[in-house]
């Protein structure tokens, strides 16, 4: 955050990268869930717990809200996705060590979720999708490479200006090896969800 | 899940660089303090809050506390009386920063617990496993906070790295000193040390 921020929104915490470099303290899922507890961490902090380090979320912009709403509504509607699980905007708990929040989350509905010790394995999961504006780097940046080391088979960055997805299949250690761009007027089909195809053009966008 | 994920993440699992790059979030003094107060960080746990990152400190070794108990001993039978010396004191920095150097001398009409960075006159590391990580980065930090002086006593060599003329640029002198040269504090009057005269010796390897 920049110093004009915080200064203009004092009650947010600042955010540092002072210690680079450095062994930094790792926090584990069940501190962060007592430091919210305890009132030290604001229930209105928005943030990811990436390999026990506190990242605070860019905070997102009403073109990001429209398209992460237009395109879960389509796969909702879509009768090919009646057996999925589908869930918008929650935190995905991996490890002891973190967690994530990706806007649109896809497994099937046989796999309960049921405590944040043991959230639906990496390699069940059918699909991830980022709706990207101030994120975008990120997204496709960092967020891909940890996505991949879990294991997500199948994860979308939508370009929330644009209405480019990027898709990543095929994760390896670093990375995805497979990385396509889809633009809004072709079609989009999940690997892993039989039946469904999209057109980003068509939502009502 | 892949054993390399999250990238950097050390083999106790306690410390971490995962989300190198990335704005983290930062931690006030304050907010530290109620998280011993709640109990989630233990009260023993040593480490330095650099930026309001988390930064635990090494173990210490043997030739570590050989050092630091002779010369504390030294210290404080020549210390003059209108200065204190403190050995592993928490030196509160800024709302988002505290070290704790093996010695800190600052003057005595100063309450340990009021001192802050401007108050200390001299500081010294006695550094055996933590040596770049004392005459790099936290060389840097007491530069920032407008400490005149610090030794980095090599607890191998007995090598003592002194860093004076502390200018906007940080310490323009720097010089390494042999263990048999005496040492004088520029500005902690009646300060001095000379680690041979003190009976130790470089250790053997």
């Amino acid at each position: 955050m920049n110093q004009h921020f915080a200064a203009a929104y004092p009650e947010m915490p600042p955010t540092t990268q002072a210690a680079e470099g450095l062994m930094r303290r790792a926090w584990t899922v069940d501190e962060v869930f007592a430091l919210i507890e305890a009132g030290i961490i604001g229930l209105d902090e928005r943030f990811e717990l990436i390999g026990g380090e506190i990242v605070p979320m860019s905070p997102k912009g009403i073109r990001h809200e429209v398209v992460k709403n237009e395109l879960a509504a389509s796969i909702i509607r879509n009768p090919v996705t009646a057996d999925i699980s589908i869930h918008i905007e929650s935190t995905y708990f991996t490890g002891k060590r973190s967690f994530f929040e990706p806007d649109i989350l896809l497994w099937p509905k046989h796999i309960r979720r049921v405590d944040k010790d043991n959230d639906i394995p990496p390699a069940e999961l059918l699909l991830a999708i980022e709706v990207s504006d101030s994120s975008l780097g990120y997204d496709l940046g960092r967020k891909a490479a940890f996505y991949a080391g879990l294991g997500i088979r199948e994860y979308w960055v939508v370009n929330a200006r644009s209405l480019v997805t990027t898709v990543h299949r095929q994760p390896g250690d670093e990375n995805y090896t497979t990385i396509t761009e889809v633009s809004p007027d072709a079609v989009l089909e999940p690997a892993f969800v039989k039946g469904l195809s999209l057109r980003l053009a068509e939502l009502d966008i | 899940m892949n054993q390399n994920f999250p990238t950097g993440i050390s083999p106790r699992r306690i410390t971490t660089t995962a989300a190198e790059g990335m704005e983290r979030r930062a931690w006030s003094l304050a907010e530290i303090e109620a998280m011993v107060a709640a109990g989630i960080i233990e009260e023993d746990e040593r480490f330095e809050l650099i930026g309001g990152e988390v930064v635990p400190m090494s173990p210490k070794g043997a030739r570590h506390e050989m050092v630091k108990i002779d010369l504390n001993r030294h210290l404080q039978r020549t210390v003059p009386d209108d200065l204190n010396i403190a050995p592993e004191t928490t030196l509160r920095l800024d709302e988002f920063a505290f070290v704790e150097p093996d010695f800190c001398v600052f003057p005595r009409r100063i309450q340990p617990g009021d001192m802050r960075g401007y108050d200390v006159l001299l500081a010294i590391e006695v550094a055996d496993t933590s040596y770049s990580y004392d005459t790099g980065r936290k060389i840097g930090v007491y530069a920032a906070y407008g400490i005149p002086e610090v030794w980095v006593i090599n607890a191998n060599t007995l090598v003592t790295r002194v860093h004076r003329a502390l200018g906007a640029e940080g310490y323009r002198v720097i010089e390494e000193i042999a263990p048999d040269t005496d040492i004088v504090a520029n500005r902690a009057e009646g300060v001095a040390m000379n680690l041979t005269k003190l009976g130790l010796l470089p250790a053997q390897d």
